[in-house]
């Protein structure tokens, strides 16, 4: 898990310094936006780090689309019986 | 910094040849062929056909907003907020996909050549190129990819060659012995990855200079065609190499490598597969997370898209190792979830736009 966070916190550092150079010519929108963007960072990189895998990207699609989509396919697929 | 980036209309149709074959090369014969069996290449027809349509009225929508982006001349049809839902729809489906694009391809590399790296490094160093390149510019990325296409293209079109002296036609028979549904089910799989994904592609078209639009449609049809006999050959390859364990091994073309035998010379070459892979997913996650970060600007109402580059890769490598705790759930997400959803978030936001478009030309005359 340390080993996790160092990372995480290296590759963050990282891309901070990458941007300092645009983020003081960035207006104030600009510099919201990023700010915003960071949010998802912190809350992936969480569960990166704690090794969690949910609630995530994956399964607020498959909340949606998931069964709806398995419906489809058991319409257009064969059973394995058959 | 802020200089209008301008492409040709040839390096455009290069882009979009790059992002639609991109992986789909080694990952579509397998699962196509899975589901169809022999009758994979009528299921790929089918799905290329859905993906022409769609490209024609993604050129359709640019020849009537000519210069505009995907989200401005929605805005203009549909009105803001209706184009904000489907572009929240169209942005989420982008993050899943460009997670998805590394996450295949850094597993592969961990099923085949590199068994013992941690995927993160894998797709940290697959994201680290992508964000650079992305970041330099549309104008970069055309240039560099001419190269890597054609050593793309070339790699697998000399597996193909070398391994024709394998080929049995008689594999193709019988081509639906189950009737049409698996053929049906191809058909779902294909048109979900790649063909639906070429409605992504309106967000490149802008770019083209403005003494090159006209043939803009021509070049870009002739990139499909040449993604659509590519593809076909590679299915129809696996299928009549390696018969009825087509559609069980993964990594299609990567198998037919594998059994290139030239006189001890040439053998052991399926490195060069892994490499084509490398280039093609490379390619298409840096046109994905151009296209990301081109759609956030424009949503959020940035003046320049540079600066949410690395926020947005970093978001994109946290989603691809954090996503699925196994193989099994991606698979079912990729072959069963994927197709409905980018048709929900990609092709039906183009089709209402699309139709108002249509709708508001009619009304003008």
């Amino acid at each position: 898990m340390l080993a996790k966070l160092a990372i995480l916190a290296l590759v963050c550092a990282a891309m901070l310094k990458f941007d300092s150079a645009c983020w003081k010519q960035a207006d104030r929108r600009a510099r919201i936006v990023y700010g915003i963007l960071m949010v998802p960072v912190a809350y992936l990189g969480f569960l990166y780090v704690a090794n969690l895998y949910s609630p995530n990207l994956d399964e607020l699609i498959d909340l949606v689309f998931l069964e709806p989509a398995k419906r489809l396919v058991g319409i257009i697929q064969i059973s394995s019986s058959s | 910094m802020n200089k209008k980036e301008s492409i040709s209309s040839i390096q455009t149709a290069l882009l979009f040849l790059v992002g639609i074959t991109g992986s789909s090369i080694i990952l579509i014969p397998a699962s196509v062929t899975g589901a169809a069996r022999n009758g994979a290449w009528i299921s790929f027809l089918m799905a290329w056909l859905a993906g022409f349509l769609l490209l024609l009225s993604i050129l359709y929508l640019q020849k009537q907003h000519p210069g505009l982006t995907f989200m401005e001349y929605s805005r203009r049809m549909v009105g803001k907020p209706v184009a904000t839902i489907m572009a929240i729809l169209f942005l989420l489906a982008l993050f899943w996909q460009e997670a998805a694009i590394i996450i295949e391809v850094s597993g592969f590399f961990k099923s085949t050549m590199m068994k013992n790296t941690p995927s993160p490094v894998i797709n940290a160093m697959f994201f680290t190129m992508a964000a650079l390149t992305a970041r330099a510019g549309i104008e970069v990325m055309a240039r560099m990819f001419s190269i890597l296409a054609l050593i793309m293209f070339g790699c697998v079109t000399a597996v193909l060659l070398l391994v024709s002296v394998n080929f049995h036609l008689e594999f193709l028979l019988p081509v639906m012995p189950d009737g049409i549904k698996p053929i049906l089910h191809g058909a779902y799989i294909a048109y979900g990855f790649p063909y639906a994904e070429v409605v992504i592609f309106s967000w490149i078209l802008q770019f083209v200079r403005k003494d090159e639009a006209q043939r803009l449609g021509r070049d870009m049809c002739s990139a499909f065609v040449i993604n659509g006999t590519t593809l076909l050959f590679s299915i129809v390859s696996s299928i009549i190499v390696l018969g009825p364990l087509a559609g069980d091994l993964k990594y299609s073309l990567y198998q037919l490598a594998r059994l290139v035998f030239v006189q001890e010379i040439i053998e052991r070459i399926e490195s060069v597969i892994g490499l084509s892979l490398i280039i093609g997913s490379y390619m298409k996650s840096t046109i994905v997370l151009f296209i990301i970060t081109r759609l956030l600007s424009q949503l959020s109402g940035l003046s320049n898209y540079r600066i949410v580059i690395f926020p947005t890769t970093l978001i994109c490598l946290l989603l691809s190792v954090t996503m699925y705790a196994n193989e099994a759930s991606f698979v079912e997400d990729g072959y069963v979830m994927w197709p409905l959803f980018n048709t929900i978030a990609y092709v039906v936001p183009m089709l209402i736009v699309l139709a108002a478009t249509w709708v508001n030309g009619r009304m003008r005359k």
